[in-house]
């Protein structure tokens, strides 16, 4: 019985089979971490993150971001594989043009495998990804039945072409991103998702002014006050949003998240 | 997403201050919500001290009711919207998931005409200063549109509050905003959203010894004076190319 599926001694792997055990094992890896977080201690913006440093990893690309559609009239970022400000702008411009926005209104995959190729479809964002050291970009739907909640968008420093399994692949991540937004796969109602999807936009907004009180209060970067933010968050098990309430409030944390930055 | 409907709710709300020659109120904006949601009544409430729930207007004597279930019962959506953080939206009243969430304000509340009800938090991230509620009397959603539309009338509602909290001393004169500021127009353009606006509210709370929502305010102020985006003037912040001082 043990040895049941166990692969035969003669059989040699060629590296290309290798490389795809690997890999599968890491996507599976991830799906069950994910699912781990998504059962303990839940931080919707938490998860999100993790969901797109993941996607880097699993991917084989240079970014990763996770945007949601505001009923308001934008497309707002809520999670990022960095906290680069020139690419965090790349996803902030696509409020106005490019995949993402196209990928949101259409609900449909949108893969740029060359941003440089013409015809260019989005002038002015090809012209930011290509200063930011972008070459492709890919766009996939988070969607939940009929309606599209927002997009995730990869971003690659090289041109080339997505294989059809990378995107399946791609499109579960999407997905996974959309179970942790609305809780539940099946969601009976419309308008629970907006409680939901206004809920995350607005951790979000929480997480940013944490992030600008305590990059104050250290003379720090803002993106290292989000570091900090993360690590303390996770190397205490608390909530991310927690923690951030926590410096709002003038917790004495603060003293203690800033002592916890590398000299 | 619709950002062309959310500047003509804009647009609504400003055009109704202008024709009562008087700077955008609470109660303007819950009258206009209401006309141009269809709704019976729309209210808001803020978060008191005391209550935790402070009626403070609405338009339609069914919207004070419901205000008053709320404050008397101590349960009701609207609470449950301030604590939770999140829109609370209910298309039915008279159902048994309502009646399990309230089993006394869900009855009362149909009893005294209110079969749907909407809340919409008035929330900025840690900024939470009320909610605005819309109620119907027939039962049923709100369609994603008229959704959208409410939380830009809560936009409203939140701009207008954190502004009279940011200048107390003008409360008397206006029904909110301060005289200097009655030309302007209220808008929030959707570039205002960015990060950056939020990370930049941060500094300038502790630059200046506020809270976050005079924090807000003065940034706001900033931009305006300088005829400069909200977005301009929170990334110069961030940058540390802007210092705000303690008042």
């Amino acid at each position: 019985m043990g040895d049941h599926g166990r692969r035969p001694p003669d059989t040699v792997m060629n590296h290309g089979t290798k490389v795809k055990t690997v890999l599968d094992r890491r996507t599976a890896q991830t799906f069950v971490e994910l699912a781990d977080t998504l059962v303990v201690g839940f931080d919707v913006i938490d998860f999100l993150q993790t969901l797109a440093e993941r996607c880097v990893d699993l991917l084989d690309v240079d970014a990763a971001g996770i945007l949601l559609a505001d009923p308001r009239g934008s497309l707002t970022l809520v999670a990022a594989s960095t906290e680069q400000a020139r690419l965090l702008e790349l996803f902030q411009l696509q409020d106005e043009e490019g995949p993402c926005l196209d990928c949101y209104h259409s609900g449909q995959a949108v893969i740029c495998p060359d941003l440089a190729a013409s015809p260019q479809q989005w002038p002015r964002f090809a012209a930011a990804a290509h200063q930011g050291g972008f070459a492709a970009v890919q766009a996939f739907p988070l969607r939940l039945r009929d309606q599209v909640l927002g997009a995730m968008n990869l971003f690659s420093a090289g041109t080339g072409a997505v294989s059809p399994d990378r995107a399946a692949l791609t499109q579960a991540l999407a997905d996974v991103a959309t179970i942790g937004i609305t809780h539940e796969r099946t969601l009976r109602r419309h308008q629970l998702v907006t409680e939901q999807l206004q809920h995350a936009l607005n951790s979000r907004i929480v997480i940013e002014q944490a992030s600008g009180m305590l990059a104050e209060r250290g003379q720090i970067p803002v993106a290292e006050a989000f570091a900090l933010l993360r690590a303390y968050a996770r190397n205490h098990n608390e909530r991310l949003s927690a923690v951030a309430r926590q410096v709002i409030d003038q917790d004495p944390i603060v003293a203690e998240l800033l002592d916890s930055a590398p000299a | 997403m619709d950002g062309q409907r959310s500047a003509a709710v804009w647009t609504a709300i400003n055009d109704h201050a202008r024709a009562e020659g008087a700077a955008v109120s609470l109660e303007a904006v819950c009258l206009v919500c209401a006309r141009t949601l269809h709704a019976q009544g729309v209210s808001v409430a803020l978060n008191g001290p005391l209550t935790g729930y402070e009626p403070v207007c609405g338009s339609g004597a069914v919207a004070h009711r419901s205000m008053d279930l709320h404050v008397t019962l101590g349960e009701g959506p609207g609470h449950d919207a301030l604590a939770g953080d999140r829109p609370v939206l209910v298309d039915d009243l008279a159902e048994h998931e309502a009646r399990r969430r309230w089993p006394m304000f869900a009855p009362a509340a149909v009893r005294a005409g209110v079969r749907a009800i909407f809340v919409f938090p008035l929330l900025l991230g840690a900024i939470s200063v009320g909610v605005l509620e819309v109620s119907r009397a027939e039962q049923g959603w709100l369609t994603p549109r008229q959704v959208a539309d409410a939380l830009v009338f809560a936009d409203a509602a939140l701009l207008v509050q954190v502004q009279h909290l940011a200048s107390p001393a003008d409360a008397d004169g206006a029904d909110g905003i301060s005289a200097g500021e009655e030309a302007r127009e209220l808008r929030w353009e959707s570039d205002g959203r960015w990060a950056p606006v939020h990370q930049a509210t941060g500094m300038v709370a502790i630059q200046s010894g506020t809270d976050l929502s005079a924090a807000f305010v003065r940034l706001r102020a900033r931009a305006f004076a300088e005829e400069r985006s909200l977005l301009e003037v929170a990334r110069d912040v961030v940058a540390r190319r802007l210092r705000f001082e303690p008042d």
